[in-house]
């Protein structure tokens, strides 16, 4: 007996198979609701999700593995599928089926059947099989397979207590002495499947922990898997001999009967499955199919391509507008106090304003190492990482609402033949859409979103080249350049910016796929799954799951990151304390950094300053902007002082700003007027700035710009990469090529444009 | 309706008269499937959605009589209750007949 036994079973392991669209997280989501984890099985880039719920004493853990259309060991969702119930010994495993496509996924059963593991059947989407007229004889399906059948719908909880009644009750009755007997006849290779099967039970320890028939028809079927566990399990060289007798006898068989062995037990499943389902379902009447008409429009290569634009923009706008566009709260913008009108503000404002102020009130630390540490440091840190969680939020819930309608697999159909040119799938596109691809967006959700692509090479290419899109931490370095100095060709510039980075994705994912990701472009095979009304509980339970797994998962890294970075800028501390931020910044180990780079980087145009700005916005794109600012000297005031200040800066330092004070005052007015949104008067004044400095021309601008948009992912996003893939290496790959190829193109533009000149 | 144009390749004629490959199907027309001329992974899969040698289907979208002449246009089928959109370079492995 195993040691879960010997617990008394105060802890159940239950795991959740089903084939993709076969309702399997809305049931996993029921049984487990907020009790889940998201983990990557090791050494592969499959997330695995799991949970609990109490049944009184005893706890339920649920497994919930990767949707598989089959058992064999082809891909990784297979064979983590396959190594879960084989080794792990789950005590219970509740497959998942589709009523309304009964045929189809009793095949999938009968694989499991095999296995001889402890079965539960949850029949779902009753609902869909009653609409399209069947009725299903559960007894008979029951009698027939030999184990529990539950007439299930997991939107609406039909059904649901009483598979969990189901799964207390055969965990209990469960005894590894006496595994499920049920048996396909496989016809003509029956005497084949007795000889393999009385070979292997001879072997030890082999015998014990695999179920020997399942075996013998895997050789049959020329499984590499099989192979292996047979490799494994048995002393010494044993295997040898008797693997090439089965691949002789394989061949044989091939050879007599013209025929695969493969194909012969595929297809006897496949007869089974019909005779059961031609024996249980009863069909009333067969109803138009809705879906289908909508898929004359929603599939269509030009109608198709136009409502994917339209959903993609709407999900866009709805998703940043909620978290922080649109007004949720006017009445705290009205106080004038507190921008506090958007849920990202209103956590931006917590970390910026209010927790601070809360902490002045409380102790009155003094202004030093101590205090800059826990407000510049850590506040400013958790308030990083927190504020991506409305964002995270609300594109979880769109995102939900799109794969439970079954839309998601009408992109991938239009879309298809465009982006797998590119070495990526259909799918991509909205990762890379919210990742900034129409500029504004965030690379880090973008990242998680991902998630639900199944082919993983195009899922790792998507996730490498998303954070070429212009995310909207982008956006204040793009406005504080043009309104510099591309203020006429505003719109000309803007447009390059997308299609550059288009452009750039798209290259790279075909030349990152070619050169180093390998392996071949999964072909298109994709199910569309009947249209579904969103069920809003599973909507909200994937947004603050998803939310909450980038806190606890991410959160920390990027608050590591952050803390380190502040240490950059911050230390050493200059002796005497009335020294002003620019002459401290100037003094910092990141200037110093700036400077050891400074021989590489010039010739890209970039000197100590602008580096020191790019280490910057390794923590936030936008911190390059506020860097820049204190390095030149424009504090963030009101704009009253900023200007006064402005004044002084010229006096003083006798800089080439000579002109007169009113064009001046025009030039911040015209800023204003164009860039009101993207740039705040920081920028404004900073904008100003730039352009009177003797080193900064339309050309420096630009290959900064350019490199901006290339360069390094922000580390909060490096660290969803690592998070995502499970794999340090994709995320050290994203780093190596971003960062090269900015400096590449950097220095090509900078001097063939010198050269030109 | 415009005859098949498509000269058919040396197997097809090879294994029957009547045989042909799935991407030279049109919109409208149903069939049965004979063969799946794929690897091992991808056969798993479709047998995992229900296409079988003797699997009846119907082709919804796509296929060789759409307006679109785009060869890389996926082919939607119907197969019982389930629908499967299939790239051309996996439409063009199947054996099927009418």
């Amino acid at each position: 007996m195993n040691i879960v036994a010997e617990h008394e079973h105060n802890e159940i392991l239950a795991a959740l198979v089903g084939q993709p669209n076969s309702g399997k997280s809305t049931v996993f989501n029921y049984l487990t609701g907020l009790h889940q984890t998201v983990a990557n099985y090791p050494g592969v880039t499959v997330t695995k999700k799991s949970g609990h719920y109490h049944d009184g004493k005893r706890r339920i853990e649920v497994v919930d593995l990767p949707g598989t259309y089959s058992l064999t060991s082809y891909s990784q969702e297979e064979r983590v599928t396959r190594d879960f119930l084989l080794l792990e010994r789950p005590e219970v495993v509740v497959i998942v089926i589709d009523a309304s496509n009964l045929r189809r996924h009793l095949y999938f059963v009968f694989q499991l059947l095999e296995l001889q593991i402890p079965l539960v059947i949850c029949l779902n989407m009753m609902d869909i099989a009653r609409r399209r007229g069947f009725s299903i004889d559960i007894p008979v399906l029951e009698q027939t397979l030999g184990v529990p059948v539950i007439p299930a719908n997991g939107r609406t909880g039909e059904g649901l207590e009483e598979l969990r009644r189901q799964i207390n009750t055969v965990s209990a009755k469960h005894d590894h002495e006496s595994p499920v007997t049920w048996k396909i006849n496989y016809g003509t290779l029956e005497p084949l499947i007795a000889e393999f099967d009385a070979a292997l039970s001879q072997k030890e320890p082999l015998v014990q922990d695999f179920p020997t028939r399942w075996l013998a028809i895997k050789l049959l079927e020329n499984d590499r898997e099989a192979r292996r566990i047979i490799q494994h399990h048995t002393h010494d060289k044993d295997w040898e001999p008797l693997l090439e007798s089965c691949m002789k006898k394989v061949e044989d068989y091939e050879t007599q009967s013209g025929d695969s062995p493969r194909k012969t037990i595929a297809s006897s499943r496949n007869i089974l499955a019909e005779t059961i389902e031609k024996q249980t379902i009863q069909r009333t009447s067969i109803p138009h199919r809705n879906s289908d008409t909508l898929d004359q429009f929603l599939c269509h290569p030009f109608l198709g391509l136009l409502s994917v634009a339209a959903v993609m923009f709407i999900t866009f706008q709805l998703a940043f507008n909620l978290a922080d566009g649109w007004t949720w709260f006017p009445w705290f913008n009205a106080a004038g106090v507190f921008e506090w009108n958007t849920p990202f503000g209103a956590v931006e404002s917590l970390f910026s304003v209010w927790i601070p102020a809360l902490l002045d009130s409380c102790f009155h630390l003094p202004e030093g190492n101590l205090h800059s540490l826990i407000y510049d440091g850590i506040i400013a840190g958790v308030g990083g990482v927190l504020t991506f969680v409305p964002t995270i939020f609300f594109i979880f819930l769109f995102i939900s609402i799109l794969e439970q309608s079954g839309y998601i697999a009408r992109v991938v159909v239009v879309l298809d033949r465009i982006m797998r040119f590119f070495g990526l799938h259909g799918q991509s596109i909205l990762p890379m859409i919210l990742g900034g691809g129409i500029v504004g967006g965030c690379a880090l959700p973008a990242v998680m979103a991902t998630r639900s692509m199944r082919e993983q090479r195009e899922r790792i290419l998507t996730i490498m080249v998303v954070p070429l899109m212009n995310c909207g931490a982008k956006v204040p370095v793009f406005a504080l350049l043009i309104s510099a100095f591309f203020l006429e060709y505003q719109g000309l510039v803007l447009a390059a910016i997308i299609l550059i980075s288009w452009t750039m994705a798209l290259f790279v994912s075909s030349i990152l796929g070619k050169l180093f990701i390998g392996g071949e472009p999964s072909p298109l095979v994709m199910e569309l799954p009947t249209y579904q009304v969103p069920d809003l509980r599973d909507m909200l339970l994937t947004a603050v799951l998803q939310s909450w797994w980038f806190v606890k998962k991410a959160g920390t890294i990027i608050l590591a990151v952050n803390v380190f970075l502040w240490v950059l800028m911050y230390y050493p501390r200059p002796d005497n304390p009335d020294t002003d931020a620019a002459t401290q910044l100037a003094g910092s180990y990141a200037a110093r950094m700036g400077r050891i780079f400074e021989p590489v980087t010039r010739y890209a145009g970039f000197d100590w300053r602008d580096n020191v700005a790019l280490i910057g916005g390794f923590a936030a794109k936008e911190v390059i902007v506020s860097t820049m600012a204190t390095m030149y000297g424009i504090e963030e005031e009101d704009e009253t002082e900023a200007e006064n200040n402005h004044q002084e800066n010229k006096n003083n330092k006798e800089n080439t700003f000579q002109e007169p004070n009113v064009k001046r005052k025009e030039l911040t007015k015209e800023l204003e007027e164009i860039d009101t949104e993207s740039l705040d008067i920081q920028g404004k004044h900073l904008a100003v700035r730039l352009r009177a400095e003797k080193n900064w021309t339309p050309l420096k601008a630009f290959v900064l710009l350019l490199f901006v948009m290339i360069y390094n992912p922000c580390f909060a996003t490096c660290a969803v990469i690592w998070r995502e893939t499970g794999h340090i290496k994709y995320m050290l790959m994203t780093m190596a090529y971003t960062n090269g190829l900015a400096f590449l193109i950097a220095v090509a533009v900078y001097q063939i444009a010198r050269i030109c000149s | 309706m415009i005859a098949n144009i498509n000269s058919p390749t040396p197997e097809t004629v090879f294994r029957s008269e009547k045989v042909d490959y799935l991407c030279h199907f049109s919109e409208g027309q149903s069939g049965t499937i004979v063969d799946l001329v794929l690897e091992p992974e991808l056969q798993g899969r479709l047998m995992g959605m229900g296409l079988f040698a003797g699997t009846r289907f119907r082709v919804l979208q796509g296929g060789n009589s759409s307006k679109i002449k785009s060869s890389a246009r996926p082919m939607l089928l119907a197969i019982g209750n389930t629908r499967i959109a299939l790239g051309q370079s996996i439409a063009s492995k199947i054996l099927v007949e009418k």
